[in-house]
């Protein structure tokens, strides 16, 4: 779920900062999650802060953001059995929040229900080169010749470590406020994914709107590219 | 460039009559990215996926690959038609590497559109392709592993000085990429439309371009651009 839109939807309300739409949004997906739960998605993946956001977004929204998104990931840790995974790079993160998304993993560690991948500080092309290290890294330390990896590797590798290493891939990506593009969200994850945008800002999102996304999924003709 | 099948089915006729409509649309979509002056165009003829479709059906789409670029390669040439490969050896048949490699030299000097085929070309494969290249340099002692970067990946892709996609077009109404362009693509406008690939025309190209030029990009930032 790429929630999309909660500056737009703060100005159209003639709020000054945009974090009056951030909070709005953040309490959509709240809700977006419950609707997910009760549908029977096993496992969500929220696009919440990614690295380009960090870089390019001005200091006040970019601190009034975090804040909303530690609230954010601390309130779906303490839903009974869902599970929270944090999916991107915690360096670059300030400590406060990385500090929330660790503890809200750990917290969730042994719950079986919904797995909500929260991805803050994320970037697809960034998690590809971090799977890249961290198989080099891998490889090296099990004392693997670096000349077998350049002559074995294969893409289900990389797959395995990407952040989410282990969870299938999305089936079905939704982006809020008419906007269809994929701005590096689940890069690699995403190349046979079923695309559905919605028109509402984020905020405005309906639960009948997560529904028609369902059905029409349901419809679609799936062949992986074949 | 989706939909030969299905236009094929609706009519009674054979996925082979499918796709050769297509090449048709094809030539017509060059021509009027040439005229809105689209400088990169790339379009997906043969994804690693296709493997797994009958032998009958993929025997028949190299074969119709080789045979387009040797009919069409004189006539973009002409257009000023710059033609580029992005794909894979392994599997693809010597013949269509041939004709592709025929039309890369034929037409080197050309400026006015670089055309990138895409045959035997998978995302992901692709950048696992990038990697393994890296991974070489690494076992040599002339990378070290912290200099893995996505510019180094980047440049380690098929064609390293093609620019990233502005705008992502599939015919055929499905909505998805289907791993084409993958690393290229994160940040690419999709514009997917209902017509099948063997109706598409220059003006649904010029269409997508308008409503691509409709489109805020922001690219993780955010700008205050003023709506109406």
């Amino acid at each position: 779920m790429m929630i999309d839109g909660n500056r737009r939807w703060a100005r159209q309300l003639g709020y000054d900062s945009a974090a009056h739409g951030h909070r709005a949004g953040a309490a959509k997906m709240l809700e977006f999650l419950e609707w997910c739960d009760a549908v029977g998605v096993r496992v969500v993946s929220l696009y919440l802060l990614s690295t380009d956001n960090l870089r390019k977004r001005d200091s006040r929204e970019l601190s009034d953001l975090i804040e909303i998104i530690a609230e954010l990931a601390d309130e779906i840790s303490r839903q009974p059995d869902w599970r929270v995974q944090h999916v991107g790079r915690s360096e670059g993160l300030p400590p406060e929040l990385a500090r929330v998304l660790s503890e809200a993993s750990s917290r969730t560690r042994e719950h079986g229900g919904l797995h909500v991948n929260l991805a803050v500080g994320y970037g697809g092309r960034g998690e590809i080169v971090d799977a890249v290290r961290s198989i080099i890294a891998q490889h090296d330390a099990v004392g693997g010749s670096l000349e077998e990896l350049a002559a074995s590797l294969t893409p289900e590798q990389i797959g395995e470590h990407l952040y989410t290493g282990g969870q299938p891939d999305p089936d079905l990506v939704i982006r809020t406020s008419g906007e269809q593009r994929l701005s590096d969200f689940l890069l690699w994850q995403s190349a046979h994914s079923e695309f559905y945008f919605v028109e509402a800002l984020g905020p405005d999102l309906r639960e009948v709107d997560f529904l028609r996304a369902i059905r029409d999924f349901g419809s679609r003709d799936r062949r992986y590219g074949s | 460039m989706d939909g030969n099948g299905r236009w094929a089915n609706r009519r009674g006729l054979t996925r082979v009559e499918g796709h050769k409509a297509g090449e048709a649309a094809l030539l017509d979509v060059v021509a009027g990215a040439i005229q809105a002056g689209v400088k990169h165009l790339s379009v997906y003829a043969f994804s690693t996926e296709n493997w797994s479709r009958s032998p009958d059906e993929v025997r028949f789409l190299m074969g119709f690959n080789r045979d387009v670029l040797h009919r069409r390669r004189d006539q973009l040439n002409e257009w000023g038609v710059r033609v580029r490969w992005a794909g894979r050896k392994p599997r693809l048949w010597g013949s269509v590497i041939k004709e592709l490699q025929f039309a890369e030299e034929l037409t080197r000097a050309n400026d006015v559109l670089t055309l990138t085929m895409c045959v035997n070309y998978g995302g992901r494969v692709e950048i696992a392709d990038a990697v393994r290249s890296i991974a070489d340099d690494v076992a040599a002692g002339r990378l070290k592993p912290s200099a893995v970067s996505e510019k180094l990946i980047q440049r380690r892709l098929y064609l390293p000085d093609m620019p990233d996609v502005d705008l992502f077009v599939r015919s055929s109404g499905e909505q998805r990429t289907s791993n084409f362009l993958l690393w290229e693509s994160a940040y690419a406008e999709f514009v997917f439309l209902d017509t099948l690939w063997p109706d598409f025309s220059r003006v649904d190209l010029w269409r997508a371009i308008e409503l691509y030029l409709d489109r805020d990009r922001r690219f993780g930032g955010a700008v205050d651009t003023p709506t109406v």
